[in-house]
């Protein structure tokens, strides 16, 4: 875990909490460090600010499985496969629809 | 390793992959002009195990399709990477990029900012501090240069090149693998469209953008490159925020070759980042 990168994407949120790319970098910096709720928090304010092409939705949908709630997991995915559709980039669509498949059979 | 063929946009890109899949997210090495997929063979086997590698050769070069009427600008590049690591079913890579292979990565860093993990930059084209002084006069001369032996242009780009190393042999090997493919008469026209593409603005248009850049970020550097100068590496290190500025003594242009060793033990650094 790089401390010093996380502390300073947290300082930068701060001060920048509609910074959508502070958001994002800083949701990676605390996947790497375990802190999932982190994550998920600044995952999904990078969301709510950025017109994301699906991968985002990915990690995301990742980072809630991790915690067990699965049902959110699987919405993330559902729209990470919208969007990855709409951006044309349908590999990534259908590795989404795999992803989803086997949490609805989990 | 392993090289195949993959259709991206109607054109075949190669590439080969290497490493491991693991846990880490993939390492894509982009290289730059006029170079091939070769420039990385021997940084390639220092990537730290629980990485899958992918190493393309950029339309036009190497063993990928010329590119006929294709965009081979930095933009074009980068979009037709974005193809490929959508087709190899890659969301999220490291990209390391040589030269304009630095440009494009910048690029991608900045429009496609959730597609990068991590950065890396090394003896990167950047802002408006490219080409070299060379490369602009025989771009002036174009016209010319259509209807002149490719013998003749290569002759020129050889000489050009070879200053980019410091181990005269190494380079010229190498310099003989690269200008290769640009050999025939149809090999002349595409690298007149690569030195037609060759335009600071694309780099520069990202200039204001790179402080957004929020990747862990490496920038490697020969200490005494001739083409591009350690003050522009300087600049991206100020540009980009945290990033780790490493300038490789005794070593020109050509680090990735030069310099392996070193470009591993940085990137094994960056990875962990």
């Amino acid at each position: 875990m790089n401390v010093s990168r996380l502390e300073s994407l947290r300082v930068l949120v701060a001060q920048a909490p509609g910074n959508a790319l502070a958001r994002f970098g800083l949701a990676n910096e605390a996947l790497k460090a375990g802190l999932l709720e982190e994550a998920v928090e600044n995952l999904q304010a990078y969301l709510g600010l950025y017109e994301d092409e699906g991968n985002g939705y990915g990690r995301l949908a990742d980072a809630l499985s991790r915690l067990g709630r699965v049902d959110e997991a699987k919405a993330a995915l559902r729209t990470g496969i919208e969007m990855a559709q709409r951006f044309g980039h349908p590999s990534m669509a259908s590795d989404f629809e795999e992803r989803l498949e086997e949490l609805e059979n989990a | 390793m392993r090289g195949e063929f993959v259709d991206v946009g109607g054109a075949r890109l190669y590439y080969y992959a290497a490493g491991t899949r693991g846990a880490g997210e993939p390492v894509v090495f982009l290289h730059g002009f006029p170079t091939s997929s070769h420039l990385w063979c021997d940084v390639v086997p220092l990537v730290p195990k629980g990485h899958r590698v992918v190493v393309p050769d950029l339309l036009g070069y190497g063993r990928s399709d010329r590119p006929d009427d294709q965009d081979v600008s930095i933009k074009g590049h980068a979009e037709r990477i974005i193809g490929l690591l959508d087709a190899l079913r890659i969301s999220y890579a490291s990209i390391v990029g040589h030269d304009v292979g630095g440009g494009i990565a910048q690029y991608l860093a900045v429009k496609y900012p959730t597609r990068v993990a991590r950065l890396c930059l090394v003896d990167s084209v950047a802002f408006d501090a490219w080409p070299t002084r060379n490369v602009k006069l025989a771009k002036a001369s174009l016209p010319l240069m259509r209807h002149l032996p490719a013998t003749w242009i290569l002759s020129i780009l050889r000489t050009d090149l070879q200053r980019g190393y410091t181990e005269p042999e190494r380079g010229a090997r190498s310099v003989d693998v690269y200008v290769r493919p640009f050999s025939s008469a149809m090999g002349r026209d595409v690298l007149v469209e690569h030195m037609l593409a060759l335009d600071p603005a694309d780099t520069n248009g990202l200039s204001a953008r790179l402080k957004d850049i929020v990747a862990p970020t490496a920038i490697i550097w020969g200490a005494h490159d001739p083409f591009l100068s350690t003050a522009i590496a300087r600049q991206l290190h100020d540009a980009i925020p945290d990033s780790t500025l490493d300038i490789v003594p005794d070593v020109r242009h050509f680090t990735p070759e030069e310099a392996p060793e070193t470009i591993g033990n940085i990137l094994s650094r960056w990875l962990e980042q």
